[in-house]
């Protein structure tokens, strides 16, 4: 009789997970590996050959490969630090013990909820030039019209609102919560001590906060990141490359059928991110590190 | 009342019956109305009895299910249901499962379903220019001994379905049938008629120097009108408008079709052509162009912004009084043609059409399907009428000739399709190129490369693809 000792046990108990995240994660991402050093074409799979470091290459030569990398960038940095400073300042405002905060912390949820290709297509005929309601809105205030999505100038500018609006009001319900959080006591005694205005928000609030705000600024970093499905709906990455961000830029190569070139893609994409998100992450960690320090004084 | 006004009562009372603003029942009474009413033409064929051609005749011994992936909406998964009840009374124990995607990913999506050598799919109904990319991949069943069983059906078909637009290998009259393309389509020359009268303009523009100069004089974005709009978004909407003006200069993509050949040939004085033209037709453009597909030009025509589209893909919508403010204003033509020695009137020509899959294991009744959905009145008129009535747009010469007076773009299609070449190459790597070619016509666009840049551009990326492709070494 097979006798199972706890090592075995436990080997058993991950195997599941194991063969799953082999199958589709491990594996996926291999076979991917390999094709990124092949010419594959969707529409002849007949002709696939190896061709070292050749798709890299040629990403690298492209205009476009550095636009896509920049884009996403600036996406990542404008979107999430706009939504991080408008979501603190909302959760200022709510965090009041007033009645009508409850109902107005229930509304400024609903933009979380609704589902991005509803809203995007809803985004896309607001922002439309010539028949859009926000250019009739502005009209009617004698302001001119945008041309919003529609001009390499302003597209990319028109899809961070969208993005803003709608995950604001998440980070502002996070950040609620850590607020929250902060002990009646604390905030008694520094009301005592007369610590008000900016001097409380920097003194008091944020430290307490900090672990709530790396946790969020994380969460909307990683998700603006692979950012896909807004852009995708609204602009589909375009006029021209102005909101060609990384994922929707890959999605067109594949698009055109070239397997191998979206692989590699994916790969530096993959690379380049993790270098950013890396270093990001270690200045977080030493601010952290900082304000620990500063609170322990 | 007439054919025009009893379709249009119909077809409102579909597209109501589909935003729930109607039910069912009334949809009936609304049918039953306009078809006993119409004392002649479309009505009263759909009411009668007396429609079937030489061609009709049922199988109840016939049995299977056969699925059908479609792109989604009008021309396309519509006719098809629209021609279904039909099927079900010729064919009783053949059952059809109509499957609609979204259009913008059929390319992708039928691709792998050809590669994945999928039995799930007895039919693929799909872009026409896609297929040797399918055939490459043996994922076509030959047709002809199909049609052989019916070859009056069979001659009744390659009369009337322009040689151009059917899908033989070879790609001519004596190639083998592997595809029937009941969809046809091409880039034609919409324009405002009430506006050029209005300007003075009283000749349709044959050239593109007239087209420029009527898009200049329709210019007025004070008044929210803008002289020109086409598919302009990056990639292959791009790429065609690019091919469709080249063509017009005399331009080609390859230097030669054949062994030997296939060098790309864009970086000439017929490219710089085209898209010095194209630059300046932008300077008029409406302010969705950059980024316009079918959808965003349709909707900026038929609202009246924008007033001027030389070569835009054929639609039913514009002159649809449900879709369009000017369905009586809106006049249609042939693309318009370079000034130079080499030039001609050369339209591009697209549609979609079925073949069947050589993993299908119901390929008797999935020919029976395709073969009723492409029939004419050689089989009952009923069918065309039904595939019309459901927003069909025909390849076939006798449906386009017949339904002229209620679709008035079928005229325009009608005369393009003999001067049409086909909208990409036909080899697999087609869409791959288009994307290259699109991509570089974007950058001058958008006004990061030159023309001159550009075009090597493409000439050097889409040498690169034949190359990898074996086209040479």
């Amino acid at each position: 009789m097979l006798r199972l000792n706890e090592g075995r046990v436990a080997f058993l108990l991950v195997l599941p997970t194991l063969i799953i995240l082999i199958g589709l994660a491990i594996f996926p991402l291999g076979w991917a590996g390999a094709i990124a050093f092949r010419v594959e074409n969707l529409f002849r799979p007949d002709i696939g050959k190896w061709v070292g470091l050749r798709n890299f290459k040629h990403l690298l030569a492209e205009d476009t490969f550095w636009k896509s990398i920049r884009l996403t960038l600036v996406w990542c940095l404008c979107v999430v630090s706009i939504q991080m400073v408008l979501g603190f300042l909302f959760a200022m405002m709510l965090d009041t013990r007033a009645r009508i905060v409850g109902v107005l912390r229930t509304l400024i949820v609903i933009p979380v909820f609704i589902s991005p290709i509803a809203m995007g297509l809803t985004w896309q005929f607001m922002f439309e030039p010539v028949a859009g309601v926000i250019n009739y809105c502005l009209e009617l205030l004698g302001l001119p019209g945008g041309t919003w999505h529609t001009s390499t100038d302003t597209a990319l500018m028109a899809v961070m609102i969208a993005d803003i609006w709608q995950w604001t009001p998440f980070v502002t319900l996070i950040l609620l919560a850590g607020m929250q959080g902060i002990s009646p006591e604390v905030i008694e005694a520094a009301r005592l001590d007369r610590v008000r205005g900016w001097k409380y928000i920097t003194n008091i609030v944020i430290p307490l906060i900090w672990p709530v705000v790396m946790v969020v600024l994380l969460l909307r970093l990683v998700d603006s990141i692979r950012v896909f499905d807004l852009i995708y709906i609204i602009t589909r990455g375009g006029p021209g490359t102005a909101t060609l961000v990384a994922s929707v830029y890959d999605f067109t190569i594949f698009q055109a059928g070239r397997l191998g070139v979206m692989a590699a893609y994916g790969f530096l994409i993959l690379i380049v991110i993790n270098i950013v998100v890396i270093l990001f992450l270690r200045l977080l960690y030493r601010q952290e590190k900082e304000a620990r320090r500063v609170q322990k004084a | 009342m007439s054919d025009k006004e009893n379709l249009y009562k119909r077809t409102l009372a579909q597209s109501r019956l589909m935003k729930n603003k109607i039910n069912r029942r009334q949809m009936i009474k609304i049918m039953a109305a306009t078809a006993t009413t119409a004392s002649m033409g479309m009505g009263s064929r759909l009411a009668s009895a007396d429609t079937k051609g030489p061609g009709w005749y049922t199988n109840d011994k016939l049995k299977g299910k056969v699925t059908m992936f479609v792109s989604a909406g009008q021309r396309w998964e519509l006719p098809a249901r629209g021609v279904l009840p039909l099927f079900n009374e010729r064919f009783p124990n053949v059952e059809v499962d109509i499957q609609a995607g979204p259009h913008g990913d059929m390319v992708t999506k039928a691709m792998m379903i050809a590669t994945s050598k999928s039995k799930t799919m007895d039919v693929v109904y799909t872009d026409f220019g896609q297929w040797p990319a399918f055939h490459a991949v043996n994922a076509m069943e030959d047709l002809e001994p199909f049609a052989a069983t019916d070859p009056g059906w069979y001659a009744d078909y390659n009369e009337d379905t322009p040689t151009g637009a059917q899908y033989r290998v070879p790609a001519n009259a004596d190639g083998t049938l592997y595809g029937l393309t009941g969809d046809g389509n091409a880039k034609l020359h919409f324009y405002r008629k009430d506006l050029m009268k209005a300007a003075g303009i009283h000749k349709v523009p044959e050239t593109w120097e007239e087209a420029l100069e009527v898009a200049e004089a329709l210019h007025n974005p004070a008044k929210d009108q803008y002289g020109f709009i086409t598919t302009a978004r990056r990639g292959g909407f791009a790429g065609w408008v690019f091919w469709g003006m080249l063509a017009s200069y005399g331009g080609d993509w390859f230097d030669k079709q054949a062994d030997g050949g296939w060098h790309p040939t864009f970086n000439n004085d017929k490219g710089y052509k085209a898209l010095e033209t194209l630059m300046k037709l932008m300077k008029f453009r409406h302010p969705v162009t950059l980024n316009a597909t079918d959808n965003e030009c349709n909707t900026a025509l038929a609202n009246g912004s924008a007033v001027y589209a030389p070569i835009q893909w054929g639609t039913a919508v514009l002159q649809d009084p449900e879709f369009s403010k000017f369905p009586d204003d809106i006049g249609t033509g042939l693309v318009p043609r370079g000034e130079t020695a080499d030039s001609a009137h050369r339209p591009l020509m697209g549609g979609l059409g079925q073949y069947v899959s050589a993993y299908s294991e119901n390929k008797e009744a999935a020919w029976e399907w395709i073969k009723h959905l492409n029939s004419g009145d050689y089989t009952d008129s009923r069918i065309s009428d039904a595939y019309i009535e459901h927003t069909g747009q025909p390849a076939r010469i006798s449906l386009l000739n017949k339904y002229e007076n209620i679709r008035p773009h079928f005229a325009g299609l009608k005369q393009s399709f003999p001067l049409a070449v086909p909208f990409v190459p036909l080899i697999p790597e087609a869409f791959t190129l288009s994307d290259i070619i699109g991509n570089e016509v974007t950058s001058v666009i958008t006004e990061e490369k030159t023309i001159d840049d550009a075009l090597k551009a493409m000439d050097k990326g889409v040498e690169g693809v034949m190359m990898d492709s074996g086209y040479y070494g």
